[in-house]
């Protein structure tokens, strides 16, 4: 298809996109906004950064909390302990996600699937454990609490409409920006990887190259996830990287799928509904998001958007069956 | 040999590829035993040899997806036995596999753009630049026709057959746009009918590119080929042209002697 009819398809969407987040705060409470919505948002965005490595190049990362975490405390470190400006230290924490990332491609650049997830998930506990001991800089298990969330054109987004606003915006961004990679041949290598990295490699590619280059993008969202994370949480602390949150991001893409990489946001929301509304019905809250974990690895390789796109995939040939039908009775009904 | 000779001789008068007593042993078993030959200019060089011989074994010492326990590999004069596969493709070889080996998820048009831009500069660039990419996007059109691929375009690797496969193979390689292209038996399971648009498709090849062809239907060796080595366990046992080879009693023994004529079978 010609990008010129492209251009306003994708300008409907994302008026209708644009459209449907306006309308979010009305729809819901307020307690469903900031306790659902946007950690749903955030969560999503994080979860995101895997889903892409895993369903893009094939790179199963344990260390995703690891970006996180860097950018997180990045921006809690400069602005609290080195007095810098907000929106300074937001852009030096965004752009520490892709560098951190590189960092874990580079040392991870010639494992592929056990090897890999053995490596980051070391990386993963490393990084834990230097923000829980290395005090003079993380200061240790308490980390770094009271942290303001910044004013963006005199919004403050410590507020919850204005902060959903800015968390789903950026939930968009880096969605674009992600499927803008995807048909770059960056992107296309990407797919090679995941399908075939010794094949990759006799086309000419550095399969090290392809797999740094990898973890880098998917670093940005992992990096912006841990940024608004700590906006939400006013806080970050050794636990928000702790092992029980490298399963939480893998749990969230396996219910989410990593077909697409948006089914991050739907595990996202699945996580978080289970966390918040599970213990009206039993305490036994994590046992349920376990459980559910199982069901849909059970049911569906590919996560719940998997079981949905299937579900969509069968409708849509039952109308075609019933649309031929018609068309068929109402041929011979002409004859 | 001729090209090392002056040592002022710009890279194009190098031979495109010498490969100077190369071998290989898996354990006890010498799959390669000090094999040498030359390839010039756009030539076309088949290597036959019966199973095991050590075929494939040579084109992965030439390509760098094993390294040689011995000799050296040279290609357009540049000695390249420490360089690995991906620095080898980059400057100009490419191969197909005999075992057909491609990406279950990508298109075949997304094969052939992901093998044109691997010697390139900007095979993981993050920008598509429009112009450049739907002149890919044509190219990589126009192979798929070529190879007979032209109406499986948009078709993922999952869903193709044995036969598309092999065609696949040879289109990924041409589409590197080399000046080596190695071979290693492109013929084996395709229909008659496909055997012949192979055929036709290498003959009608540039002479820019030099071929290596390692294959047992010999309708499709001797057709193509203006040279012939021959290997048995691991050594290169004769070398001439097909007439010559044909009528080379030893390579009769060994080989023609017991296969030529039956369509023999390889595929594996
Ligand atoms: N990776 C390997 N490990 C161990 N042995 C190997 C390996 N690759 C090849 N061999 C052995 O080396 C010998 C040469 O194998 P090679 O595949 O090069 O033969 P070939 O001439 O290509 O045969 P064919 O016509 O069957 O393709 C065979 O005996 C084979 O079993
Ligand atoms: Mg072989």
């Amino acid at each position: 298809m010609p990008a010129s009819r492209r251009l306003p398809a994708a300008g409907a969407l994302l008026v209708l996109i644009g459209a449907a987040i306006a309308a979010v705060p009305a729809l819901v409470s307020d307690f469903v906004l900031l306790q659902i919505v946007i950690k749903s948002l955030w969560l999503g965005i994080a979860g995101m950064s895997l889903a892409f490595l895993i369903g893009q190049a094939g790179l199963i990362s344990l260390a995703q909390t690891a970006v996180f975490g860097a950018s997180g405390y990045l921006m809690a470190i400069l602005v609290l302990d080195h007095g810098l400006t907000i929106w300074a230290a937001v852009a030096a924490a965004v752009a520490a996600g892709p560098v951190a990332g590189l960092v874990i491609g580079a040392i991870s650049r010639r494992s592929s699937d056990l090897y890999l997830m053995m490596l980051t998930l070391a990386i993963g506990v490393f990084t834990f454990f230097f923000a829980q001991q290395y005090q003079p800089i993380t200061r240790g298990h308490t980390g770094f609490n009271g942290f303001d969330a910044p004013l963006l054109f005199g919004a403050d987004l410590s507020e919850r409409k204005p902060l959903f606003y800015v968390s789903a915006v950026a939930a968009v961004a880096v969605v674009a920006l992600f499927r803008l990679v995807m048909r770059t041949p960056a992107g296309l290598a990407f797919r090679g990887l995941r399908d075939n990295r010794d094949r990759l490699q006799a086309l000419g590619y550095s399969t090290s190259a392809t797999t740094i280059s990898a973890f880098a993008v998917s670093g940005f969202a992992a990096g912006v996830g841990g940024v608004i994370s700590v906006w939400y949480n006013g806080a970050i602390s050794p636990g928000s990287i702790d092992i029980t949150r490298i399963i939480e991001l893998l749990i969230v893409v396996t219910i989410g799928g990593t077909i697409r990489i948006e089914g991050a946001f739907l595990g996202a929301l699945v996580v978080t509904l289970l966390r918040n509304y599970a213990n009206e019905y039993t305490n036994r809250t994590e046992t349920l998001v376990g459980a559910a974990f199982m069901a849909i690895v059970l049911l569906s390789r590919h996560g719940l958007l998997g079981i949905l796109l299937n579900v969509k995939s069968l409708a849509l040939k039952a109308l075609r069956f019933f649309r031929g039908q018609r068309m068929a009775s109402e041929k011979e009904a002409v004859a | 040999m001729k090209a090392t000779g002056t040592g002022q001789q710009t890279k194009a008068t190098f031979l495109p590829l010498r490969v100077d007593k190369v071998s290989r042993s898996f354990g006890g078993l010498q799959a390669v035993d000090q094999v040498s030959f030359t390839l010039s200019v756009g030539e076309r060089l088949a290597i036959l040899g019966p199973n095991g011989a050590g075929k494939s074994t040579l084109f992965n010492l030439v390509c760098g997806d094993l390294a040689a326990d011995s000799g050296r590999v040279y290609l357009r004069g540049e000695d390249v036995t420490g360089l690995p596969l991906h620095h080898r493709v980059r400057r100009g070889l490419a191969r197909t596999y005999q075992t057909s080996s491609v990406f279950a998820g990508l298109t075949v048009g997304e094969h052939l753009m992901l093998a044109h831009r691997g010697p390139e500069k900007g095979r993981l660039s993050l920008w598509t630049r429009r112009a450049i990419q739907s002149e890919a996007a044509d190219q990589a059109r126009n192979l798929a026709e070529q190879v007979g691929l032209g109406s499986r375009f948009g078709v993922q690797g999952s869903e193709l057959s044995h036969g598309e496969l092999r065609q696949l193979e040879v289109a990924m390689a041409l589409a590197a746009e080399p000046f080596i292209i190695l071979l290693d038996e492109p013929a084996a399971g395709l229909s008659p009918a496909e055997r012949e648009r192979l055929t036709a498709l290498l003959l009608s090849l540039q002479t820019s590119v030099a071929i290596v062809l390692v294959e047992h239907d010999m309708d499709v060796a001797l057709t193509v080929a203006d040279r012939v080595i021959v290997l048995e366990s691991g050594r290169l046992i004769a070398e001439g042209n097909p007439e010559e080879i044909e009528a080379d009693p030893l390579v009769r023994a060994v080989y023609l002697g017991e296969q030529h004529g039956q369509p023999q079978e390889s595929a594996s």
